[in-house]
């Protein structure tokens, strides 16, 4: 009796298929002999097919389409934010080199050292005055090109 | 001969290197990963939220949520479970701040869920699901509370397997061979309510 209340409530899962072997063999093993499980399980079977033949909802086509363009627009801002960062990186790397190359060629014999005189200040100022200038515009006009394909997106 | 072989392997490998380019943000692969989960994902949330519009609502933020962390996504982690568990996410935080639903909240009927774990009148299913069953049966998962609901279309819609829906519920195999046992005791009692009293088509 008690074989029979444990298979008993293992029925819903057969149906289902969720049993493990060990319950699998158990519940095999007493419907052999048990009339009444027989009969359950195949209501419990009847209601699973029924669950899986329902109908499905179909999504609606503009709501696959209109998910896919905000999905695109997503990527794109977080890969301009991205880009942003690289940028950023880029301007702090530029401004390094400019320090290191300016003190780098004055060191050295050449035309070019003589006239970058470092301990003149207006040479210093001119020197990263146009590679600031030169930076800003480069970055300026990416910036734009990044806004101008998130709004055509 | 190597058809089988080539049908099951290639697309695993698909799916493998799917995987692979959503985590690196590809906008091509998520678009037709939108378009092959569209139906599955929209019936599932149209399971726990009933509402079409609201439906539609968690799917697109189902899929913005997925583009918001695809780069902690792991590719060797069934997609599947991971999307459907980012919807189960949503779904749940909606309905929480909508209509606050646990197991132990009484049916519409005024029944508890221990009332439905005992058995029905057997041999009435038979000749119920032998009707129109289709609509029946989708009816009577809508009076299910969302527990239960979310579990059968888990199981029977979806097919997920035992290890699947335990992923996307993050609940223990137990748990949820529990709750599915439960689900269809009160889904064949509300059933049989509705044959008894001549709700049924």
């Amino acid at each position: 009796m008690k074989e029979h209340i444990v298979v008993n409530s293992l029925l819903t899962l057969a149906a289902a298929s969720m049993l493990g072997p060990a319950e699998h063999r158990r519940v095999e093993k007493h419907l052999r002999e048990c009339e009444a499980c027989r009969a359950e399980l195949k209501e419990w079977t009847l209601l699973a097919s029924a669950l899986r033949e329902l109908p499905t909802p179909q999504a609606p086509p503009r709501l696959v389409l209109q998910t896919q363009r905000i999905l695109a627009y997503a990527i794109s801002f977080q890969e301009s934010q991205v880009s942003r960062f690289v940028l950023a990186l880029l301007v702090l790397f530029s401004w390094l080199v400019t320090f290191v190359t300016l003190r780098f060629v004055s060191l050295l014999d050449i035309p070019l050292a003589r006239w970058l005189d470092v301990s003149s200040i207006t040479v210093w100022i001119a020197y990263i005055g146009v590679t600031w200038l030169a930076t800003a515009f480069a970055v300026g006009l990416l910036v734009k090109h990044r806004q101008q394909e998130g709004k055509i997106i | 001969m190597d058809q089988p072989f080539e049908l099951i392997f290639g697309t695993l490998m698909t799916f493998e290197s799917e995987a692979m380019r959503l985590s690196s943000g590809d906008t091509e692969v998520i678009a037709q990963l939108v378009e092959r989960y569209q139906h599955r994902l929209y019936r599932y949330l149209l399971r726990l939220v009933s509402r079409p519009s609201t439906a539609e609502d968690l799917f697109q933020q189902t899929w913005m949520r997925v583009i918001e962390r695809m780069r902690h996504y792991d590719p060797r982690r069934s997609f599947e479970g991971w999307l459907f568990a980012v919807a189960h996410n949503l779904a749940i935080d909606h309905l929480r701040r909508r209509q606050p639903e646990s197991l132990d909240e009484p049916l519409p009927s005024g029944e508890t869920q221990s009332d439905l774990t005992r058995s029905s009148n057997p041999g009435a299913l038979e000749l119920l699901l032998s009707k129109e069953r289709a609509s029946c049966v989708l009816d009577a998962v809508s009076e299910l509370p969302l527990a239960f609901r979310e579990v059968i279309t888990l199981r029977f819609e979806e097919e997920m397997k035992l290890e699947e829906i335990a992923t996307v519920l993050a609940l223990p195999m137990g748990t949820v061979k529990t709750r599915l046992h439960r689900a269809m005791k009160a889904l064949r009692l509300i059933l049989s309510r509705k044959m008894q009293n001549g709700t049924m088509p």
